[in-house]
């Protein structure tokens, strides 16, 4: 009885995959996934879509009790309606108590077409999980009115399904023990997709999310000099660090002075390096809640009332201008 | 070439640009009270507007935009009436208070197959208020039409449409036939403001409204949110150590050797 009971106890987490490797977010979410299956005695599960994954399944077995698999050729890139079909299949046959999913764009686009076809209710943009300890519950916490209030929300019907902010969770350490590998075989008919990709424009590749410091700028950086300075800064800061990165709020996308794939906050980048330095960024709940994992925050701003002084642990009231070249010089000249 | 018709769906909450001391939290209520701050067109909602506008701009295009509320505030939908908007129909009803996404996305796809015949549905990609971002999906797949995500461009093609879909890093091109839903992304750009003359004529063009007997919606089958606790967040939750100088230059210098003295670098 008491095996029964467990076995249907399965915590589920989808692998994130960049490219041929497992995204970083995954281990994030093994970390959520493994409290929430000792609390409720179950277990710890993985799920692999893609194609050619014996390298990322050798992987990720060292850190799940089970991981299960569908490879297929139409899955090699983010295609939505592939994805929801395999995986809402694969969500059928092994029957989750809980799925974590990574906020991200393309679980944006996954997650509630999903929860839709499971007839579940799902929570976006979680920053914690618990068990209700009377009902069994999830409890699910999520910033809302751009982090100014945080609620809990109670989701009842199982499975219960979530997508988790990252940089939020530490990452799971790995088993030492190899869990099974088990195939999930699934016919996919091109026949499925609903709409068609006819082309892809990728960016330039940026590693902002595993910067050691980024140097970041926001609506008081107006020009293409200010950008410039910041660079300055960013060499004279790889003195002291290996990588060391351009960020920005959304703002400085806008008006094009950086490419979108360092826009940091909500609907950007979330990131949590050593040191972050926020130039001219007056601090919008909507950015800090990309930047609040950072281990500490500098500020520069002339606004000394800027809410950035809040989130801060060092601040200059002043004209970036006139700062930051002085900063360069002294960086510079200090060993 | 026929005219294309358009749904935007546009919600009205809280102005998300209010300082923190503008949203008190009712603990007990469980619910936000907003301090002088006044409701606006979410602002994702209005990048779908001006989506719809910018397709507007170049081809026969008419626009209803409909909104759901349990009390519409129309003095502020009534912008999107002012800046192009042909239409807008307003779901209305104490009924629709606190509804979860799927609920929300039940109403208003009813209400769509009501309007009729359509071409392209709009919604933001997320309300900026809860930020959930399921309600345009959801009524894509209630509407069993095709859908795509985070749109950073839209253009229309035969019996098509071709959308700039935002990926972590860069975007596809994605083409789906008509009906298709889109959620539109902030990168589309900023509503266009309105002439003096356009707000003037806003006032006369048709408003609808709905109540959830109109829509012949069973109160049974909506949901609320389910909120187990609401709270304030945890406060600043760093000391702010300011650093001094005679000028701005002597400040900059001393930043640095007071991250070298602690550690920092």
């Amino acid at each position: 009885m008491e095996n029964q009971k467990s076995s249907n106890k399965k915590v589920l987490v989808l692998v994130e995959r960049k490219r041929e490797e497992i995204a970083p977010i995954t281990f994030e979410l093994l970390n959520a996934g493994k409290e929430l299956a000792v609390k409720q005695e179950g277990t710890l599960c993985t799920a692999v879509l893609g194609y050619k994954l014996k390298d990322i399944l050798n992987e990720i077995a060292y850190f799940s009790d089970e991981t299960y698999f569908i490879e297929n050729a139409l899955l090699l890139n983010f295609d939505v309606d592939f994805y929801v079909y395999a995986f809402e299949k694969l969500c059928r046959t092994i029957n989750p108590s809980v799925i974590l999913m990574g906020h991200t764009n393309d679980n944006l686009d996954l997650a509630p077409r999903l929860a839709f076809k499971l007839d579940v209710k799902l929570v976006t943009d979680c920053i914690s999980l618990d068990i209700e300890p009377k009902n069994s519950h999830l409890l699910c916490t999520k910033p809302i009115y751009g982090g100014n209030a945080v609620a809990i929300f109670e989701t009842i019907k199982k499975p219960h399904m979530v997508t988790v902010r990252p940089k939020v969770f530490q990452p799971i350490g790995h088993n030492l023990n190899k869990g099974k590998i088990i195939s999930f075989d699934l016919p996919l008919e091109k026949s499925i997709a609903r709409t068609e990709i006819i082309d892809e424009f990728l960016g330039q590749s940026v590693n902002i999310e595993n910067a050691d410091v980024i140097v970041a700028g926001g609506r008081g950086i107006k020009t293409i000099d200010g950008i410039k300075l910041l660079e300055e800064l960013i060499e004279a800061l790889k003195k002291y660090f290996d990588k060391v990165e351009l960020g920005g709020t959304r703002p400085l996308v806008q008006s094009s002075l950086i490419p979108r794939s360092r826009q940091i906050g909500q609907t950007g980048e979330k990131v949590n390096p050593q040191l972050y330095i926020a130039i001219g960024i007056s601090g919008s709940s909507q950015h800090l809640s990309g930047v609040v994992g950072s281990k500490k925050i500098v500020a520069v701003n002339r606004d000394a009332d800027a809410p950035i002084f809040d989130a801060a642990d060092y601040g200059i009231v002043g004209q970036y201008e006139n700062i930051i070249p002085t900063l360069i010089k002294k960086l510079k000249e200090l060993s | 070439m026929r005219e294309i018709k358009i749904i935007v769906c546009i919600k009205q909450i809280l102005d998300p640009e209010g300082s923190r001391s503008s949203y008190r939290i009712d603990v007990l209520g469980k619910k936000i009270i907003p301090v002088g701050i006044p409701p606006v067109i979410n602002p994702y909602d209005e990048n779908a507007l001006e989506a719809a506008l910018q397709l507007k701009d170049n081809l026969g295009v008419k626009i209803v935009a409909v909104n759901m509320a349990e009390r519409a505030a129309l003095p502020v939908l009534r912008k999107a009436l002012s800046v192009g908007v042909n239409e807008l129909v307003v779901l209305e009803d104490e009924k629709f208070k606190d509804l979860d996404s799927y609920s929300t996305a039940h109403v208003i796809s009813t209400a769509i197959k009501r309007i009729g015949e359509y071409d392209i549905i709009l919604v933001g990609r997320q309300a900026a208020d809860w930020d959930c971002g399921q309600v345009g999906l959801i009524i894509a797949e209630i509407l069993q039409i095709p859908s795509i995500n985070l749109a950073q461009k839209v253009r229309v093609e035969d019996n098509s449409v071709i959308v700039e879909k935002l990926k972590r890093n860069g975007y596809e091109v994605v083409k789906a036939p008509v009906p298709a839903l889109i959620t539109v992304s902030n990168e589309i750009g900023d509503l266009r403001l309105p002439s003096l003359k356009a707000i003037k004529e806003a006032n006369k063009k048709p408003v609808t409204v709905w109540n959830i007997a109109d829509l012949e919606i069973d109160p049974k089958n909506l949901e609320t949110r389910k909120i187990y606790k609401l709270s304030a967040p945890p406060p600043a939750f760093r000391k702010c150590v300011f650093i001094g100088g005679q000028s701005p230059q002597e400040k900059g210098e001393n930043l640095a050797v007071k991250l070298k003295e602690e550690g920092v670098i």
